[in-house]
């Protein structure tokens, strides 16, 4: 679907939330928006 | 064997073998049941096995492996859909688009769970996560299951005679039949196992993994990160990677505006 945008360079994040957790890596636990509502810029 | 030694086997254990295979099938182990239905059907047409029986027990065959999944869920939460969205034979069952299903028509869609390839077997362990009480996710699974068992029996009574007749040139064929029957399924098997071999390789070539985007983002590369789980999902588990934007995958143009293609974009789910 975004590759059909024309963005050539979309990878999924092997493993999802959860390997990315396990490796240690930070997360944030902000109540989530509703869909529709721009997230959050790093 | 012959179509009377066949009789004589769904007669005497029938009921039984459609149990097992339903509660297999709901379970998640790759074999098909609507055949065993319908073949049941044929012989409940011919008064050898009752058809309301057939059905009931196919309901109760598929609620034990239901329930299965559905404690499982609610004890692993969404951890368990991730699991099985790795491991299923099947690759169109992702948890996104079961999510999006559940989401969508809400416990209800449990009674259509059997008529949607994929959607069986993640939707208990879904209910589960999801927190759906056990009394409606009783009621919701058991209407689908006699609906679905109620079309494959009634099918198998409305071309009993075409059962019939197939039935008897397997038994003419004797033990050459077990043999085809047994080939059937082994390829029945193998075609699933080769479609997830091929989908996870070609997941594979393309993913990053933690460790990788977490090398881009220390050396500022500044990927756009898109959390792509349901609105439900992110309300059962909030957390979310930093600066990870939430978007609707069918949907994304409203919060991809500005972001030129050229962007690295690294998708997230459960």
């Amino acid at each position: 679907m975004l590759m059909n945008r024309g963005f050539r360079r979309v990878r999924p994040l092997e493993g999802g939330l959860e390997a990315w957790v396990e490796a240690g890596y930070a997360v944030t636990r902000d109540p989530p928006p509703d869909d529709g509502e721009e997230g959050r810029d790093p | 064997m012959n179509i009377a030694d066949i009789g004589a086997l769904v007669a005497n254990y029938g009921l039984a073998l459609v149990f097992v295979n339903v509660f297999l099938v709901q379970a998640g182990v790759p074999v098909p049941a609507v055949p065993t239905l319908v073949v049941a059907g044929a012989l409940a047409a011919g008064g050898t096995v009752s058809a309301p029986l057939v059905v009931l027990v196919a309901i109760a065959g598929s609620l034990a492996g239901d329930l299965i999944w559905y404690w499982i869920g609610r004890v692993a939460g969404y951890r368990v859909l991730a699991w099985l969205c790795r491991v299923s034979l099947s690759p169109d069952s992702c948890v996104k688009r079961t999510e999006n299903i559940f989401e969508r028509w809400g416990p209800t869609s449990l009674v259509v769970a059997k008529f949607v390839p994929g959607f069986a077997t993640v939707a208990p362990p879904l209910a589960g996560a999801m927190r759906l009480a056990l009394a409606p996710f009783l009621v919701y699974s058991a209407v689908s299951a006699g609906l679905w068992a109620l079309a494959a029996v009634g099918a198998g009574m409305i071309f009993s005679r075409q059962v019939d007749w197939l039935l008897e040139r397997l038994g003419a064929m004797g033990g050459r039949a077990l043999v085809l029957v047994a080939a059937a399924l082994a390829l029945f098997a193998l075609v699933k196992w080769w479609e997830r071999v091929r989908f996870l390789r070609e997941m594979r070539m393309a993913r990053i993994t933690p460790a990788e985007l977490g090398e881009l983002i220390a050396a500022g590369a500044d990927p756009v990160i898109l959390d792509v789980r349901s609105l439900s999902a992110r309300r059962l588990d909030p957390r979310a990677i930093l600066g990870a934007r939430p978007v609707d995958p069918d949907a994304p143009d409203p919060h991809l505006a500005g972001v030129p293609p050229e962007r690295e974009v690294v998708v997230y789910c459960s």
